[in-house]
């Protein structure tokens, strides 16, 4: 039963079906009106899921959380005793994901896991959780430029389920291996799609096809304007409005620098860092290679469209729309990268 | 511990808890300026005046250095309770500095009453060098009013098993 | 008919004060940095320029200054800003705290009804609703006709006052526990201009001299992690910092990405400041500073 239908009205059962065995993320609208993914039964319940809009807040906390304790420590007798901490076993499920956010975990996946150092602490979390993603019909909202990053409205990598929304139901259909089985285990939930749903869903996936509808975007041109564009005076107008605020960083989906220190009490703690602190390329010899605002900003565009294009062969930016939502300033990823001299 | 004491009767949880009670003893930093307060506590001492063992001195020179962090370190690290002591208005060893600290500090403890947390973990007095049985009477004053708040927990953070927060 | 004002201010400006920039709004309310009498042209003020411009005069006269090789102060040229009334507030604050120099500022002020929050909606932002600075306090020329002052509105602080004491630590529990700490609301606010911030454990001032030791002793008032611990104490910090300096302009709320009411914060320091010691934020030029002031009279009941 790869390609069947749920109904709307029967969401909730499905998920609580789902939540037997599982941890399962949901989005919801929280007081403050942002939607953001929330644990089933602990902090949301189903009746407040809310799926028809991209996530204020990307999921990316639930694998790569803001603070994370590796290990404590303690003077035991003169001598220093390490005490790990224990991974968490349960299986976890995020519903609900949009392909962008989807892709940026199998971007995140690369970046912990797809070279020659892994990194145990991701992994660990990572490995434990599926994804149910919910395709978009054409831009999320007014910010959305997937497309021009080389994602796709309709993007199935790194999903184990797609959802489409084809009216009164969902058109599911398994990807992975492990979403299949997932949907085995909920298949009384679910029924054969009828020819007209088929058709729907072809239909979305035709028009997300054509990238019509997205107000922003990022022509491929613009982004080989990069490779010249270094020293140019153009980042020194850029980052006049920067307020070297870390609010883009924290809520990119694919933004993974950290910091470790080791705090009170004897924890040595990993927590997320931003490249637009002023210190956050300061080195133990005081020399900071990026004390400028304009330097840390271009560090922000070039390493999301060129240095990882170069490297890893893809872009670093999902095209999710969020820093241009939250920017304090104002700063639109899309006109600055258009707009490169 | 006590959580499952409790489940089993709620008499006896009652009982243990009125014990846990009364066996809670506080802990609170006391910062006192050096010119007065300090030697107040010395005088205390010399004199044998009874004041109950609960709070840690710490010697600054003026209560003018008492910045407002110094008071949030404390209790977000876990004193249960914080005293700031100076010279009397107008005494202060360098002319000014309690007069500042009371301002700031009184902003402070307002704004920490508006946290939610109880406004007498903080407190702030005025003892001379020669007010050693006023020291050993502010002390007992201070530490009963955090004894019957009970400990400082608004701060404690617990982490999760596998590290995430 | 205020644009074709600030325009028409602007340029004079710039042609004849010898600015280096005008700071103030393109049409879209985003911050535009207009450096020629062409780029004039692109000012604009409407419901949607909600930036408080401060913070970028603060950084555009700053990086002027320094010392030339011979050892004499660098040449400042004057730099132009468009205000409303809390921006001409915190511009007044700096210009006490001798932060900035008036010489060094050229102030076009709008008077202003209100700006509106585009995330919520298009609804005016929560402070502008009743608000008590609409027209600039500080300025060169007028862009527009004053308007009308609303009486300040403290009702949600006092709604926060009147809760019992837990109520109030689980309402700001359930607040702090979504703070990610991105620093928004410092880096924005016009009134924290410090290089190096206390609050963030990295954030030391670094100089090629500065030792090892002095690094790895450096206070840690606030930890890097986050959680609701150090979220409170971040907040909490934040405000002895502001005491008789914030003027409440919501910048710090305006800019938040988990949309924190943090002006309930602000406002309860302004109202505090107020009530207790009658002393208002940049309420007349040449103000003493609040905390750097002593009065035998102050309340002293508190005192044990």
């Amino acid at each position: 039963m790869s390609k069947s239908i749920l109904r709307k009205e029967k969401v909730a059962d499905a998920l609580n079906a789902l939540g037997h065995a599982s941890i399962v993320y949901i989005p919801i609208k929280n007081k403050r009106g942002l939607v953001e993914y929330r644990e089933l039964g602990k902090e949301a319940s189903v009746a407040d899921i809310k799926l028809d809009c991209k996530p204020d807040v990307p999921p990316k906390a639930i694998m790569f959380p803001q603070t994370q304790v590796l290990f404590a420590f303690k003077r035991v007798g003169g001598k220093i005793k390490l005490a790990p901490t224990v991974p968490d076993e349960r299986e976890k499920i995020i519903f609900g994901v949009r392909p962008c956010d989807t892709i940026a975990i199998s971007v995140m996946d690369k970046v912990f896991m797809g070279g020659k150092f892994v990194d145990s602490y991701y992994k660990v979390r990572r490995e434990k959780v599926a994804v149910f993603t919910i395709a978009c019909d054409g831009p999320a909202d007014a910010n959305c430029f997937c497309p021009s990053t080389g994602g796709s409205p309709v993007g199935t990598e790194g999903s184990d389920v797609m959802l489409y929304d084809v009216g009164d139901s969902y058109y599911v259909e398994g990807i992975s291996d492990r979403g299949k089985k997932l949907l085995e285990g909920m298949s009384a939930n679910l029924e054969r799609p009828s020819p007209d749903q088929e058709k729907k869903r072809d239909e979305i996936i035709r028009k997300a096809a054509s990238a019509e509808g997205f107000a922003k975007r990022i022509a491929p041109e613009s982004i080989t304007k990069l490779d010249s564009s270094f020293d140019s005076k153009y980042w020194d107008d850029v980052a006049r409005k920067c307020l070297s605020c870390g609010a883009c960083t924290y809520y990119c989906p694919t933004c993974h620098c950290f910091d470790i220190n080791d705090e009170k009490g004897g924890k040595r703690v990993r927590t997320w860092d931003s490249c637009q602190f002023s210190n956050f390329t300061m080195h133990t010899s005081s020399h900071n290679p990026r004390t400028a605002k304009a330097q840390r900003l271009r560090n922000r565009y070039y390493h999301k469209f060129k240095y990882s294009k170069d490297s890893t062969g893809r872009y670093l930016c999902v095209g999710c729309g969020r820093c241009i939502a939250l920017c304090p300033a104002g700063l639109d990823i899309t006109k600055v990268i258009s707009e490169v001299r | 511990m006590s959580g499952s004491q409790a489940a089993g009767s709620t008499e006896q949880g009652a009982a243990s808890a009125e014990a846990a009670e009364k066996e809670f003893e506080p802990k609170i930093v006391a910062f006192l300026c050096n010119w007065c307060s300090y030697a107040g506590a010395d005088l205390a001492g010399v004199s044998r005046l009874q004041y109950p063992p609960n709070i840690r001195i710490i010697r600054v020179m003026c209560s003018g250095r008492i910045s407002p962090m110094l008071v949030l370190r404390a209790l977000k690290d876990g004193a249960d309770g914080v005293l700031v002591s100076g010279c009397h208005p107008g005494d202060c060893h360098y002319l000014k500095g309690n007069l500042y600290t009371r301002r700031n500090l009184q902003l402070l403890r307002s704004m920490l009453e508006y946290y939610g947390i109880e406004a007498d973990r903080f407190q702030m007095s005025w003892v001379s060098a020669s007010e050693g049985g006023k020291f050993a009477d502010v002390v007992k004053t201070a530490v009963e009013k955090v004894r019957k708040l009970g400990p400082n927990n608004k701060f404690k953070v617990i982490d999760s098993a596998d590290g995430g927060e | 008919m205020s644009d074709e004002k600030i325009r028409e201010e602007a340029k004079k400006a710039l042609r004849e004060r010898g600015l280096k920039c005008v700071i103030g709004w393109s049409a879209d309310g985003t911050p535009f940095f207009a450096e020629t009498e062409e780029d004039a042209d692109k000012l604009s003020f409407n419901e949607h320029c909600a930036n408080n411009l401060v913070t970028y005069l603060t950084q555009e006269v700053r990086s002027q200054r320094g010392k030339t090789r011979d050892g004499k102060d660098k040449i400042v040229k004057p730099v132009g800003i468009v205000v409303r009334g809390c921006d001409s507030k915190a511009l007044r604050l700096l210009l006490n705290e001798n932060i900035l120099s008036r010489s060094e500022v050229f102030i076009i002020g709008v008077p202003c009804t209100g700006v509106v929050d585009k995330r919520a909606g298009d609804v005016l932002y929560r402070k502008c609703v009743k608000c008590a600075m609409r027209n600039p306090v500080v300025y060169d020329v007028l862009a527009s006709d004053q308007v009308p002052e609303d009486e300040k509105d403290y009702s949600e602080v006092e709604a926060i006052e009147n809760m019992s004491p837990e109520e109030r630590w689980t309402f700001w529990e359930e607040i702090f526990a979504d703070c990610i700490r991105c620093h928004a609301c410092k880096r924005s606010c016009p009134v924290c201009y410090c290089d190096e911030c206390l609050l963030d454990p990295t954030d030391v001032a670094i100089r090629p001299d500065t030792t090892a030791d002095e690094k790895a002793h450096r206070p840690r008032w606030v930890e890097r992690s986050v959680n609701v611990r150090e979220n409170l104490v971040y907040h909490l910090a934040r405000m002895p910092h502001l005491a008789g300096r914030c003027v409440d302009c919501g910048e710090c709320e305006r800019v938040c990405p988990q949309r924190l009411p943090l002006r309930l914060l602000t406002a309860k320091l302004e109202k505090d400041v107020k009530k207790i010691f009658n002393y208002e934020a940049a309420c007349e030029d040449g103000q003493k500073p609040l905390i750097a002031m002593s009065k035998m009279e102050d309340e002293n009941e508190f005192i044990m």
